[in-house]
């Protein structure tokens, strides 16, 4: 039998892309936003992983005779009401705010994965009671639950990190169960299903591969909220605990001492901005790069 | 002879319409299937023709296991079903292979076209290495080059998509082979490779396949047999050649009349009524055009014309030669008003 | 006789990836007023395309050369505004998906009338009562009810006719049907093409059928014309390119139609070989990879779209004869 070669037609969009790759990342770069937010992100993470090499000083080491010095040589930021050198808190906040923000959405999005693809999958009593769960979670405002549980359990990292993973779960929960829904009726699940795959293979090889995509979009949207929550809860001192930075302890001090020294504020709140910002594009960059509709750029 | 495949009263209802539709008299469940009989011999090809919701796909569906069966029963290579926790299903799948009708709906697009081609073998526990060897086997006998093994579905154009499906359904080396709509969409040109090729995999294996089309020019070179379906029920059966020669069901003289230049034969007026509401009697009668009281009220039941033709029809349709003997008294033709 | 489409040379180009795709490439093609053109290609023939070009729906991307007119004006010198006016006026078309040409959440009255938008002077009411009498044209009984219902309540059929009906409101002088029968089941079909050749005297002007059966074209079209990998290869009478196809690809392509062969086979022609990449053209004739009839000539000189009897071809061997 002879081989065919055949040329598939140029424009052919393609239904679903492949994983996300180097490719993506290429694609990523070409758009302005999309870069300038990946190597803002990038430099974030960066400081977050290697904060004690980058940071100048110690970010707790208190020296009272230096107290709110304005920006200078030795301390670029200038100095708090304690002489704490503030470019170095920034940088130790950064770490703290993406340790919640990276452990609180990674808790949240395996819950939400495993409950949605039980709930897409599985009897419909089941799905109807995950549903009423999750949508009963996502009624309640989220702040105020957060202050309930700091009340109960008082302010830690861990309730901080349990808080968002509670938070956040419901949503990726809804995202999943729905994707599922439509997965499993598509003919390559189905025809998994009627070689006699089980239900776990169907969800390992077809169902989390096809999922991922969405969810990483999802996820990066999803982290500046939830680095809003933290600073949230950080200033209201309901967060993360002095004497460790953290961006909203920062922003609280800052406010303060808003007469005195307005560089505390600005400092600590343009790393929310920044941050916030360049997640959010990154998102947008990331979904428009994923999405099959504007892959060829027609 | 013992036919390969046996469908004995196979009958499918899905649950369907809301409480409300409930209260207002409509039924609670749709029959799809209302009692489908047929058999399929080793190495034959089988044509399961018919308009969209005459259940031609449900019933290739429920054949491999996809559908739950409502009752009857399904036998194959000798093992029988009659429900879909049936412990024969895992016994039967081994020998069916399935063709899904959009076969890029039918790849996953996140998985090579190797592990998508052996997923059957996966499942029933071969190793690795041993689905990479006859995925590059597999896709040899389709006539696509070992190279594919490594590409994802949207690398690949309509046509390969089509003969990728095709190393799936070998893939476990089945007795019998359904074709959903194996050529819809398909290119004149590209269409006539897919066809050529399933016939040389029959020549070679000896496999069956059950060829579920609404093509009957199709139909007509690469089956030997056609069962026409009509709103969940074979309304007539017979070799081929005897279809397109002597159609003995109203229904099936009007579907090959809409392929000729001469519509002047009878064009079908109306629509397929819908499931929900089947028509009582003979469930053709909105549309026959020579449907008398008869067919109102009382449902056919199968009869045989000639050897090995049977048909749903209290009046079926014979060449002008035997008319004059066979024609009933009481046949009135209707004028029908448009629908 | 009057020419509404007239294409001279015309391309199209499409900016893409990998450099620019020349999607369509010197097509010259007259259709007369009241004739039925069918427009038939494989895919990748860029049937679609120029389908798009007549619309005056190209991508931005796109790049045109030669001239494509519309009765008299050259569609692709206009301003974009008055090729939108020329959409809604003298342009109609029939898509292929009846599910998607119909907004589900608007009853099928509300939206004919919309459809006649641009029909100036004439009240509401009486674009409802031309929408009424349009629905009955296309067969459709009952058309007072049709008219308060919404899509989704409506058959397949149905519903392709009643865009056909919202196609003819405008008054169009050419309607565009794009593969409009491809969706629905062969006696639905049947359906549609009949009450398409019975209204063929409604519209003010020609009709293009796009289509990849060659069967409808004979039952249904006056002219064909045939593409193949972003060329015209050959245009003319139904009646002569069907019987005498002159072009070695309409002559694998009818060979081809499994509707066409008198005998059942179980082994079916093809056409070897794969359409050509826009990427990768080959030089000289299009067809001369695949091409059974292939001279040396072909492989080197791109052949001209030239007269042969009643039709006009693009073949070296035909120029020979």
């Amino acid at each position: 039998m002879t081989t065919v070669e055949e040329t598939p037609p140029v424009s052919a969009p393609p239904a679903l892309k492949a994983l996300p790759g180097w490719s993506t990342v290429r694609r990523l770069l070409s758009s302005p936003s999309g870069a300038i937010a990946l190597v803002v992100v990038v430099a974030l993470v960066f400081c977050a992983v290697f904060a004690p090499l980058v940071a100048p000083y110690d970010p707790v080491q208190i020296a009272p005779r230096i107290r709110f010095q304005g920006p200078s040589l030795e301390h670029w930021l200038g100095t708090d009401q304690l002489g704490r050198d503030v470019l170095s808190r920034v940088i130790f906040g950064t770490r703290v705010a993406f340790k919640v923000a990276l452990s609180g959405t990674a808790a949240a999005l395996l819950l939400g994965l495993v409950l949605g693809i039980v709930a897409g999958l599985g009897k419909s009593w089941i799905d109807g009671v995950l549903l009423l769960v999750c949508d009963a979670m996502r009624s309640l405002p989220m702040i105020l639950f957060a202050l309930a549980v700091v009340a109960i359990y008082g302010p830690s990292m861990a309730t901080l990190i349990t808080v968002i993973t509670f938070s956040m779960a419901p949503g990726y929960f809804r995202v999943v169960r729905n994707q599922v829904l439509v997965l499993r009726n598509m003919d390559f699940v189905v025809a998994s299903q009627s070689m006699g795959a089980s239900l776990g293979r169907v969800a390992i090889t077809h169902l989390v591969p096809n999922l991922i995509g969405p969810i990483i979009v999802l996820i990066a949207m999803d982290i500046p909220a939830v680095i809003g929550i933290e600073s949230g809860l950080s200033f209201l001192g309901q967060g993360i605990q002095p004497p460790e930075a953290s961006w909203g302890t920062m922003l609280s001090d800052g406010y303060s001492f808003l007469r005195q020294a307005p560089h505390l504020a600005i400092a600590s709140g343009l790393p929310v901005i920044v941050a916030t910002i360049a997640f959010t594009f990154l998102g947008e960059a990331l979904r428009d790069v994923l999405d099959p509709k504007s892959s060829r750029g027609r | 002879m013992i036919p390969l495949l046996e469908v004995n009263d196979l009958v499918v209802r899905y649950p369907a319409g809301s409480l409300f539709g409930a209260l207002k008299g409509e039924p609670r469940k749709v029959t799809v299937l209302a009692g489908v009989s047929l058999k399929l011999n080793q190495g034959e090809t089988l044509g399961l023709v018919g308009e969209s919701g005459s259940g031609k796909t449900t019933l290739g569906r429920a054949i491999g296991g996809m559908t739950p069966m409502s009752s009857g029963s399904i036998t194959l290579a000798g093992v029988g079903a009659t429900g879909r926790k049936d412990g024969f299903w895992k016994e039967m799948r081994r020998n069916v292979g399935f063709m899904f009708q959009d076969p890029m709906a039918a790849l996953d697009p996140r998985m090579l076209l190797s592990a998508s081609i052996t997923e059957p073998l996966a499942v029933t526990g071969t190793g690795r290495a041993e689905r990479r060897r006859l995925s590059v086997d597999l896709l040899r006998e389709v006539g696509l080059s070992p190279d594919f093994a490594a590409r994802y579905p949207h690398q690949i154009s309509g046509g390969q998509a089509r003969r990728v499906t095709v190393a799936r359904a070998l893939a476990l080396r089945p007795r019998l082979v359904i074709a959903d709509e194996p050529t819809a969409g398909l290119d004149l040109s590209v269409q006539g490779e897919l066809l050529n090729l399933l016939n040389t995999i029959q020549a070679d294996s000896g496999v069956s396949f059950l060829f579920i089309t609404h093509n009957l020019a199709v139909a007509r070179h690469v089956t030997d047999r056609i069962a026409v379906m009509y709103l969940g029920r074979i309304v007539e059966t017979a070799r081929t050649a005897d279809i397109f020669a002597r159609p003995a069901h109203p229904y099936t003289r009007a579907l090959l009349s809409t392929h000729s230049t001469d519509t002047s034969a009878g064009l079908l007026k109306g629509e397929v009524p819908s499931l929900r509401r089947r028509p009582g009697g003979c469930e053709f009668h909105t549309r026959c055009p020579i449907a008398a009281d008869r067919c109102r009220s009382e449902a056919p039941n199968e009869r045989a014309v000639a050897t090995d033709h049977l048909v749903r029809c209290h009046f079926p349709l014979v060449p002008a030669s035997e008319a004059t003997e066979q024609a009933p008294l009481n046949h009135q033709p209707v004028v029908r008003s448009l629908a | 006789m009057t020419a509404i489409i007239d294409m001279n040379d015309f391309s199209i180009t499409y900016a893409g990836e990998r450099g620019p795709v020349p999607a369509v490439r010197g097509v010259n093609l007259t259709l007369e007023k009241g004739r039925i053109l069918g427009l038939v290609g494989e895919s990748g023939s860029g049937k679609s395309s120029l389908v798009s070009a007549m619309l005056a729906l190209l991508p931005k991307s796109a790049k045109v050369s030669g001239r494509l007119s519309i009765g008299a004006d050259d569609l692709y010198a206009l301003s974009e505004a008055q090729r939108r006016a020329m959409r809604g006026q003298r342009l109609a078309t029939v898509s292929q998906d009846p599910f998607t040409a119909l907004n589900p959440v608007i009853r099928i009255g509300a939206q004919l009338v919309e459809f006649q938008h641009r029909l100036k002077g004439i009240s509401r009411s009486q674009k409802l009562e031309r929408a009424r009498e349009m629905l009955a044209r296309v067969g459709i009984s009952d058309p007072g009810t049709r008219l308060t219902q919404y899509p989704h309540q409506l058959s397949g059929g149905l519903r392709q006719r009643v865009a056909i009906a919202a196609a003819l409101l405008v008054n169009p002088s050419i309607l565009i049907a794009d593969e409009p029968t491809t969706a629905l089941d062969a006696t639905t079909e049947a359906e549609v093409i009949e009450i398409i050749r019975e209204l063929r005297g409604a519209v003010d002007g020609s009709i293009v059928f796009v289509t990849h059966d060659m069967g409808v074209v004979a039952r249904l079209c006056d002219d064909v014309a045939v593409m193949y990998a972003g060329e015209l290869v050959e245009s003319g009478p139904v009646a002569e390119v069907l019987e005498r196809p002159q072009h070695p690809y309409t002559r694998a392509l009818l060979a081809c139609d499994p509707a066409r062969i008198e005998t059942p086979s179980r082994s079916l022609p093809t056409i070897p070989g794969t359409v050509p990449s826009p990427h990768a053209l080959p030089a000289g004739c299009i067809f001369s990879p695949r091409c059974g009839a292939v001279i040396d000539i072909c492989r080197s000189v791109r052949p001209a779209f030239l007269p042969s009897d009643q039709s006009r071809v693009a073949c070296h061997r035909t120029e020979a004869s």
